[in-house]
């Protein structure tokens, strides 16, 4: 047997132990296995037309994800509307003052909120999406995200390990993402309202009087500035309104809606909102099962 | 392959047009089985893995490069992928046991065991080129544009590895002499 790699039996039995049926590739079973890596991937259509984001702008941002910034756009525009306290004074001379409004906000060390978040482009399919929000000063943030009900998926950051971790239950997956100082610098500045109220001194609210929600007397305004709203795409037009609590002076409802000159369209609703409230520390804690696959960062 | 076309596959991929990703993902979904059960040395776990790296690569094209390697990126997701698997199973390809012994070489499973043992005795790149050729009877052209090597290496590592494959089996006595087809 000089050559035995030469020899047909050798082919024969390779093909017999090693050949099988051809695998199935059923891409839109694959599609409904990993909606969120489908998600992510038809996301990057919306970043085609793509404006350039202001540094200290309010981040409504649709960049890899809108999932995966959803909460976190949440958390942004309500600190950054909150901040609209800073021009003083109170609403037709009622009650609230809107520079204690901001005080309040930072003082409170935890906050829970419910998030709303929708997001189209023409030619795409609309995405929907809710989550909760916990803010934890001491800990970091944990966020769920769900979609049609289901959950989606975790995501923590926590600042004092430079951390980020993405968990996605149903593919029993999850992403470790360790933050270099420049990126935990970018995610901290990014949700910092002090450098939002910055770029809010120069935009004009409309006063838009009580309310009852959620059985509190309520006060709101509303921006019609597109300037705060940092945003993928050209910008048609943008409003926002916060409404506080005319006693506590603390937010109550937050709503925003973005249109671009293309048809594309973001609202974004906070709502349900529990101020200094007692958050375990081991919510902030990822705490993942040991058969979910740890996935390479690239 | 027409390189063009699939340069633009990837290109409206990376744009984010779904069905330009599922082209790619029918054009190399059974090659990354193939390339995953060369390491997991198990069908269904190959399975899995192959649909873990396009998830990946689904999610992460933004990142790739160079548009025209898109296979060999694949392949790169594939062999990680893998590795975590295995590590996951402590290092073992999951379809492989302990106590081999040949000592019924005319039985057709002994005979398959044998010759699944002298594959995954290879070195894991001849190993990748051994499965994936028989596996689904990839071409040569195929084969190199996955491994990123060229079709001239694919024949002679071909060669080779398949020569490293008859020298093993002759030395646990299984020789195309008492082959059967089964």
């Amino acid at each position: 047997m000089n050559h035995p790699e030469n020899d047909k039996w050798l082919d024969e039995a390779l093909s017999e132990t090693i050949g099988s049926k051809k695998p199935g590739t059923d891409f839109e079973e694959w599609k409904q296995r990993y909606p969120e890596a489908v998600e992510m991937l038809t996301s990057r259509a919306r970043l085609k037309d793509s404006t350039i984001n202001r540094p200290h702008s309010i981040r409504i941002m649709i960049t890899k994800s809108p999932i995966t910034k959803l909460a976190a756009a949440a958390v942004i525009i309500i600190m950054l509307l909150v901040g609209l306290n800073q021009f003083g004074g109170s609403i037709d001379g009622a009650s609230v003052a809107w520079g204690e409004v901001a005080e309040k906000v930072d003082e409170a060390l935890t906050y829970i909120c419910r998030v709303n978040f929708s997001a189209s482009v023409p030619g795409e399919e609309k995405v929907e999406l809710e989550g909760t929000v916990y803010a934890s000063s001491e800990y970091g943030q944990k966020q769920d995200v769900y979609k049609d009900g289901k959950l989606l998926k975790y995501t923590y950051f926590i600042p004092e390990q430079k951390v980020e971790y993405d968990v996605m239950p149903v593919e029993k997956r999850y992403r470790r993402k360790q933050l270099t100082e420049k990126e935990l610098k970018v995610r901290q500045v990014r949700e910092d309202m002090r450098e939002s109220i910055k770029e809010l001194m120069s935009c004009k609210y409309k006063k838009l009087g009580r309310d009852t929600i959620d059985g509190k007397d309520v006060e709101g305004i509303e921006i019609h500035d597109p300037k705060p709203f940092a945003v993928s795409f050209s910008i048609e037009s943008a409003v926002a309104q916060l409404w506080v609590d005319v006693e506590t002076y603390l937010p109550v409802l937050l709503k925003g809606e973005v249109n671009g000159t293309k048809g594309e369209k973001i609202a974004l609703k906070a709502e349900k909102f529990q101020w200094d409230v007692e958050l375990d520390a081991s919510i902030f804690e990822p705490n993942i099962p040991a058969d979910y696959m740890q996935i390479p960062m690239p | 392959m027409n390189l063009n076309s699939e340069t633009q596959l990837v290109q409206a991929a990376r744009n984010g047009h779904l069905e330009s990703f599922g082209a790619l993902y029918e054009r190399y979904h059974s090659s990354m089985v193939a390339l995953a059960y060369s390491m997991l040395a198990d069908r269904d776990v190959a399975e899995d893995a192959a649909q873990e790296v396009f998830a990946i690569a689904c999610r992460d094209i933004g990142n790739l490069k160079s548009k025209d390697r898109f296979a060999a990126w694949l392949a790169g997701i594939c062999r990680n992928v893998s590795r975590q698997m295995l590590r996951a199973n402590k290092g073992k390809p999951v379809a492989l046991g302990n106590d081999f012994t040949a000592q019924k070489r005319d039985d057709t499973e002994d005979r398959r065991e044998a010759i699944r043992r002298a594959v995954w005795s290879l070195r894991e790149p001849d190993r990748e080129l051994i499965v994936m050729r028989y596996f689904d009877g990839f071409s040569q052209g195929q084969i190199s544009e996955v491994l990123d090597i060229s079709p001239q290496a694919v024949n002679g590592r071909l060669v080779r590895a398949k020569r490293k494959i008859a020298e093993y089996l002759k030395r646990n006595g299984l020789t195309g002499d008492d082959y059967e087809p089964s």
